[in-house]
């Protein structure tokens, strides 16, 4: 029998914390938001109307391929 | 390249599940495609399909379609591309289980050494197994089926190319593939050990598998994005 306590929380900074991020902790927190505001509506829209999708995507292969 | 030898099962699989596959898409169906791509309008151009020099901030750019177009209809041989995938071995096993029996289709290279360490890879989205060939290509070209040190299966998920698609009237998902990639593993004798690799959605599968099934006994993936959108 396999077990396994996974606990996760995500924490704000503490106040008066004046640590900071290093440069490529910077760099990565920029390329996640800009993924997340410009690159990942595709993904949002075949999560929450996969049938919509489903549907014309598979209506036609010139579709698919811009998709 | 010939992997002569590569394809034969292991002693521990279960041989009468699984059965070798070869890729042979019907002719009908290549000429429907070159009719939809033939009958298809792409769109006029417009401000967000143009953007100058090259820019596709608003999307996929129309030229690039057109170009694509162009070449899919005229110099795209799916029977060349199909010769290739069918120049590995090919396999494909039928799974029992609660959601029904799904055909899992896989490429495989088997090992003929007794410590040859069972190991899985799993594609993403939009992709398939053949994101892996070359992987295969390497490894055939390095050893033969006495030194390879690996199993190196690579199943196609299921809803992909030639695996049966998720079933109609249930909310399938990830676990479900993990189950069912845990039940691969048993049937081809490797239940007790294996090693999972996995990138975007195939990633979510391995990390699955890692966390539920005893016989994975490790992981490695990439591409894992902190976006969960797929639901474990």
């Amino acid at each position: 029998m396999l077990t396994k306590l996974v606990n996760y929380s995500p924490l704000p900074e503490p106040e008066g914390f004046t640590g900071g991020l290093d440069e490529v902790e910077q760099k990565g927190i920029e390329r996640y938001n800009w993924f997340k505001n410009d690159g990942s509506a595709y993904a949002i829209a075949q999560a929450t109307r996969p049938s919509t999708l489903g549907l014309v995507l598979s209506s036609n292969p010139i579709a698919l391929l811009a998709w | 390249m010939a992997f002569k030898g590569f394809g034969d099962l292991p002693g521990t699989a279960e041989a009468s599940t699984i059965t070798n596959f070869h890729i042979d898409i019907p002719d009908e169906d290549i000429r429907r495609l070159k009719q939809l791509l033939n009958l298809t309008h792409v769109a006029n151009a417009n401000y967000e399909n143009s953007r100058p020099v090259g820019g596709r901030n608003l999307g996929l750019r129309r030229d690039w379609l057109i170009e694509a177009k162009h070449t899919w209809e005229n110099d795209f041989d799916w029977r060349r591309h199909e010769a290739h995938m069918n120049s590995f071995p090919n396999f494909k096993a039928v799974i029992k289980d609660d959601l029904g029996d799904f055909s899992i289709h896989f490429v495989a290279l088997f090992s003929k050494k007794e410590d040859a360490v069972p190991l899985f890879f799993f594609h993403g989205w939009p992709g398939n197994f053949a994101e892996f060939l070359h992987i295969l290509e390497l490894l055939g070209s390095r050893y033969t089926p006495d030194t390879l040190p690996y199993h190196v299966i690579v199943p196609s998920l299921p809803g992909y190319t030639f695996s049966s698609p998720p079933p109609e009237d249930h909310d399938f998902g990830l676990t479900d593939v993990a189950r069912l990639m845990d039940k691969l593993a048993k049937c081809l004798g490797f239940g007790g050990r294996y090693v999972v690799q996995g990138g975007d959605v195939g990633s979510r599968v391995a990390r699955i598998m890692a966390a539920t099934y005893d016989g994975c006994k490790a992981i490695h993936c990439k591409q894992s994005t902190g976006l969960c959108l797929v639901l474990e």
